[in-house]
């Protein structure tokens, strides 16, 4: 974990089920202390805010937190340590509505790696892609530092008992020699336990071991750079 | 954020040093959970603007600060600190790391480093959370060291806390059920 650096680390966790996006103003996340009074302040008398709050789509940003709710999908976005305000606000939001049907959930931990330079870069990409199999396409790109073409993305499936973990890299121009890594961790609700405060239980119990996780792969893939 | 008070320069360089040796630093990244222990009275005190405690006890910062090393060396490290203690400006708590309940060290925060003090005052209460964060901030190409405190908006009750309530209720139920049955009351 010596040649590179990992930025812009978040968290974000979705709620697939019902919702009504019209209730979830800024105002009625402070009224219910999921924010506090100055931060949604802030979002409601700031011209340039970029909120949104219809019956379609509610939108809005805090100082660090991200609420993006759909009809059918609930949003909390951390875009920057501490990462755990993204699960006490989503388990303070549905406090008072455990019978709020959800489908499914994910906890999504995503950082971006910045590698020192484009050997390590191209060096990376081969060998999780190796490029024996694809010189009709490459051409004389196989092989070098300066290559325009090669991969983009790559995502890794593990099928668990609960739903599924997809662990996705792909390269990313936020940083020079940036490798954008999300992992996302998807429970599937049974249909008869598909309600909110089963969803908060399963959030409760794994985002610290999801982030574990996280961790623990990019360790993996990145050891030998 | 005071815990290494300004005048006390020797400290506040172990903590930039630190700080720049780890790599990972690059933005906001340390964080500590803290949890505050405080007396209800003495808050109001607070409040209230009464007078210090007399009774303060002494903390050791260099302590605290060979913590923050440890908590710099060691990734993800989530640590939580135990309040015990609240004056006029600051309040005071143990910092124990959460791996290890036995590692634990004593400091003093200054209420002005709590992050919407304003708005958060009502949070800071008995068994209350918060988030220390230590590092560096990137913005528009320019790196500033940042140090606040933040209080946690958790929820009262979970379910898994209610299940493990409800599974202690059943466990002591059972306990002095086999108490009394061993020694039945005289009557």
């Amino acid at each position: 974990m010596s040649n590179f650096k990992e930025q812009h680390k978040g968290v974000s966790i979705v709620l697939v089920g019902n919702f009504s996006p019209l209730m979830f103003h800024p105002t009625w996340f402070s009224k219910n202390e999921v924010i506090s009074e100055d931060d949604a302040d802030a979002v409601v008398k700031n011209t340039n805010s970029n909120m949104v709050v219809s019956p379609g789509l509610t939108i809005f940003q805090t100082s660090n937190l991200e609420f993006s709710i759909t009809p059918d999908r609930f949003m909390i976005l951390a875009k920057k340590d501490p990462v755990i305000f993204a699960k006490d606000s989503i388990l303070k939001t549905f406090e008072r509505m455990s019978s709020v049907s959800i489908k499914a959930l994910g906890i999504n931990n995503f950082t971006i790696i910045e590698l020192e330079n484009a050997s390590q870069f191209q060096d990376f990409a081969d060998r999780l892609a190796p490029k024996d199999l694809w010189t009709n396409l490459l051409e004389d790109e196989v092989t070098g530092d300066d290559r325009k073409s090669g991969l983009i993305k790559m995502t890794m499936m593990k099928k668990t008992e609960f739903g599924a973990i997809n662990f996705t890299i792909e390269s990313t121009n936020k940083v020079k020699y940036g490798i954008h890594v999300s992992c996302n961790h998807h429970f599937d609700l049974a249909p008869d336990n598909g309600f909110a405060d089963e969803a908060m239980a399963i959030i409760e119990k794994n985002f610290v071991n999801s982030s574990e996780k996280t961790q623990a792969v990019i360790d993996e893939i990145f050891k030998d750079l | 954020m005071n815990i290494s008070t300004k005048s006390d320069s020797r400290i506040s360089n172990e903590i930039s040093t630190n700080c720049q040796n780890d790599e990972k630093q690059n933005e906001t990244s340390k964080y500590l959970n803290i949890a505050t222990n405080m007396n209800e009275e003495k808050n109001s005190s607070y409040l209230n603007n009464e007078s210090n405690d007399s009774e303060a006890f002494q903390y050791n910062k260099k302590l605290v600060m060979d913590s923050i090393k440890g908590m710099n060396s060691i990734d993800r490290t989530i640590d939580r600190i135990d309040s015990y203690y609240l004056d006029f400006k600051q309040f005071s708590a143990d910092v124990v790391n959460s791996k290890d309940e036995y590692d634990k060290y004593r400091a003093s925060f200054d209420f002005e480093d709590v992050d919407g003090i304003r708005s958060d005052l009502k949070l800071i209460r008995s068994g209350s959370l918060f988030v220390w964060i230590i590092g560096k901030e990137s913005r528009d190409r320019t790196q500033k060291r940042i140090s606040y405190i933040k209080f946690r908006r958790t929820p009262s009750w979970t379910k898994e806390k209610i299940d493990e309530e409800y599974k202690n209720a059943i466990n002591r139920a059972e306990y002095f059920r086999k108490l009394t049955a061993e020694n039945p009351s005289k009557e």
